[in-house]
């Protein structure tokens, strides 16, 4: 989902150079998938007070701001770098908005789900095989979100970071080692270790995994 | 118990590290759009079936789940409360798009939404769709999206759902085509089968259609029942021509595609992944799997899982449609089973003689698919089965084979010759002689690569014929008979073997696996006649069965590393 690299490469260069329309264009060809990374980790709460955009702009114009000194010194490819000025915004907004005391309360909300359904998210993704393009593929593709969602809310925060990271950024197992400063073989085992987790939740029907 | 409990976790880690590579691997496929072969990395390391099989579900369903996310703008659907933004499924109606306004949503599926739009400057209905995940698509991508879009836009066939426009709004490509208002074939089949003149009536037009679009070199590749238009007059109008496909070769949607996707409808060419082999001869297929859910309700396989599925489709045959709807037609259900065939060569060669076919058919006239039959059941009975690749790792070790086996026996036959009556020279020259080249052979197989498991299971086979034969010579001493009275067995355990791998690798062995058969009745009667060359005539006839499939299978892998 991040921009492709070949084309970054060529802004950066550009950028370098002093190149102004690179420079805005390299920040603004990242801003939808910013946007997204960001929407994906937005707690509940914040996520009503706050829109993603807005995290996500002030991202950018910290970006703007420290550039030069990245052009200067490049420690991990741009998207990386441009996640972590992403997370860091994150935590600044989460710690302004005093939300972790309500996270709980709001997180059994959404989870709740009708009582009488006992099917597996694999359940579910075998009903969409053969339904395509019918209003109910879309109910069931929405409730195998949902499920989705609903059991990675479940994992640890670290689990559901690489989860996040491989899956819905379509990162590489070596960028999230970098960008999670372990080692190749470190970060691949945290994959593994969370898939494990994550399809044990999928797979207990939903009823059973709110009570724990 | 120590060692047990150390050891343990130690075996333990060493799987989930391969685990883990594997997982990358296949991860690195799935991001790149190429076919990621699950099975043979399964193949390969059978002991992880479970565990590889098991995570791959999960990272089908985590792609899944992530491609729908993103496709209707991040996170929207998780906070429905907070986020109301104009990107959220559905999008709120009516609502401007470009030049057009989008009435209602029609549907949607794994590669984009349909909506009913209105086109203001030329006043007119159309069908609008958006191809979702189209935000990540490079310009290279959407440069080929319009030129094969408007290679599709050209048909101009009555069966066909015209193409207007092709174009790119709000970074999402999109393309309109004639609104067809009515129903779905899928629709119409939820309801059951069809009466079988109307399964005909409706079908026959769709592959003229087809046939329309080959002769203009456009393929469809991906039609199934949603795809299939019915207008209220009851004309089927095909939509999505080689659109679906084409769009979503190199991006990740195909491989979504498994699980959102329909490997119901996909070709046995198509499932393995081989994109060069499809030609008109997978339409047919689909054709036939449309057909084949007219007369049964259901498409011809169907698993609880995508990846269940697409074995299925490699390595089943249907079910008779006869057999889960009593009442389908035969003919019609021959005309079906013709166009499931899995070698594409077996199938109508065109879908003009599907359609031919199907009026012969609405015509009380003979159809070519009753009378193909005979030769059909003959050709897939000596056709190669999906193992038989393994051969190539074997063409070379297999003409070895042959000389080893010719010498054996011409050995045997010269000290029968010579007058010797003990069993012991026999045994010798059997156990140390066959053994030796069987560990010689093992080793140089390993070599070469990673043993699959069904090279281990032919493996249990010849090693059961060798401890026949060795206690072959037992026998006779333990009845008191002259050595080698028994020898007709050996051309029997042989014989044996070849019919087992007949089932296992290629239907061609029945050949060999007769002969072998044939070769043990003449070895009995040479023997009658007492004329001492029986185990001659074995050499030669077995050391025939291994060096005519070797070379041909030797060159066919010389084939393979030249291209």
């Amino acid at each position: 989902m991040w921009p492709d690299s070949t084309e970054t490469q060529e802004l950066l260069n550009s950028a370098r150079a002093g190149d102004a329309a690179a420079r805005n264009a390299l920040l603004e060809r990242h801003r939808e998938a910013l946007r997204r990374m960001v929407a994906m980790r937005m707690d509940p709460v914040l996520g009503r007070r706050l829109d993603a955009s807005d995290i996500v702009q002030d991202v950018l114009v910290e970006a703007d701001r420290r550039l030069s000194d990245y052009l200067e010194k490049t420690r991990m490819p741009f998207h990386l770098w441009l996640r972590h000025l992403a997370k860091d915004q994150m935590i600044d907004a989460h710690r302004m908005h005093r939300v972790a005391a309500r996270r709980s309360i709001d997180r059994e909300q959404v989870i709740e789900r009708p009582a009488n359904d006992d099917r597996s998210a694999f359940d579910l993704a075998a009903l969409l095989a053969d339904r395509q393009l019918t209003p109910a593929a879309a109910a069931t593709h929405h409730e195998l979100e949902q499920r989705f969602l609903a059991a990675i809310d479940q994992l640890d925060e670290t689990d559901r970071e690489v989860i996040l990271m491989r899956h819905f950024e379509q990162l590489s197992n070596g960028e999230v080692a970098q960008s999670l400063e372990l080692s190749d073989a470190a970060a691949g085992m945290r994959y593994l270790r969370a898939m494990r987790r994550l399809r044990e939740l999928l797979q207990d029907p939903p009823s059973q995994s709110s009570l724990s | 118990m120590n060692a047990e409990r150390i050891g343990k976790p130690a075996a333990d880690s060493q799987r989930d590290e391969l685990l883990v590579e594997l997982a990358n691997r296949l991860a690195e496929q799935l991001r790149a759009g190429q076919p990621a072969d699950v099975d043979a990395l399964i193949r390969q390391h059978p002991e992880l079936a479970e565990d590889l099989r098991g995570l791959w579900a999960t990272m089908l369903v985590a792609d899944c789940v992530a491609a729908g996310v993103q496709s209707h703008g991040g996170a929207g659907s998780r906070f429905p409360a907070a986020d109301a933004s104009k990107d959220l499924p559905p999008r709120p109606l009516p609502d401007s798009f470009g030049e057009y306004e989008l009435l209602s949503e029609l549907g949607r599926g794994g590669m984009g939404v349909v909506y009913q739009a209105r086109q203001a400057s030329l006043d007119r209905t159309v069908a609008l769709k958006m191809i979702l995940r189209g935000e990540s698509a490079s310009l290279e991508d959407l440069a080929r999206f319009r030129a094969e879009a408007e290679s599709a836009a050209r048909l101009d066939h009555p069966a066909i759902v015209p193409i207007y426009e092709v174009g790119q709004h709000e970074g999402r490509p999109y393309f309109t085509m004639k609104y067809v208002a009515g129903t779905t074939l899928a629709r119409r089949l939820a309801d059951g089968p069809l009466p079988p003149r109307e399964a005909a009536e409706l079908l026959a037009p769709i592959a003229r259609g087809i046939q329309y679009a080959h002769e203009r070199g456009v393929l469809h590749r991906d039609l199934k029942p949603s795809n299939i238009l019915i207008d209220p007059d009851g004309r089927p109008h095909v939509s999505d021509f080689g659109l679906a496909k084409r769009v979503t070769d190199d991006s990740r949607v195909t491989l979504t595609g498994a699980v959102l996707g329909t490997p119901s409808y996909m070709a046995p060419e198509q499932a393995a992944g081989s994109r060069g082999k499809l030609g008109p001869a997978t339409d047919v297929y689909c054709l036939g799997t449309i057909l084949y859910q007219m007369l049964t309700g259901h498409p011809p396989f169907q698993a609880a899982s995508p990846m269940e599925t697409v074995l299925m489709v490699l390595e089943q045959e249907p079910l008779p449609p006869r057999l889960i709807n009593p009442r389908a037609d035969r003919e019609l259900e021959m005309i079906a089973l013709k166009c499931l065939q899995k070698p594409p060569e077996l199938r109508y060669a065109t879908a003009r003689e599907l359609a031919d076919d199907l009026d012969a058919y609405l015509a009380d006239e003979p159809t070519a698919a009753r009378s193909g039959v005979f030769h059909q059941v003959l050709a897939r009975m000596f056709r190669e089965t999906h193992h038989a690749t393994v051969l190539e790792n074997w063409g070379l070790l297999w003409m070895w084979h042959s000389l080893a086996l010719l010498v054996i026996c011409l050995l045997t036959n010269l000290l029968q010759w010579r007058g010797e009556e003990s069993p012991w020279p026999y045994l010798a020259l059997w156990t140390a002689g066959l053994g030796t080249w069987a560990t010689i052979f093992w080793r140089l197989r390993h070599r070469s690569g990673p043993v699959t498991f069904i090279e281990r299971q032919i493996a249990h086979v010849w090693a059961a014929s060798m401890a026949s034969i060795v206690l072959l010579f037992f026998v006779e001493m333990i009845l008191g008979m002259p050595v080698l009275t028994l020898s007709p067995v050996l051309a029997l355990t042989s014989g044996m073997i070849f019919l087992v791998k007949a089932g296992m690798l290629t239907g061609q062995f029945y050949f060999q696996s007769a002969a072998l058969f044939a070769t043990a009745i003449g070895m009995a009667y040479l023997q009658r006649w007492q004329i001492p060359l029986g185990l001659t005539l074995f050499g030669i006839v077995s050391a025939g069965c291994f060096f005519i499939p070797g070379l041909k299978y030797y060159r066919q892998q010389q084939r393979g590393v030249r291209e």
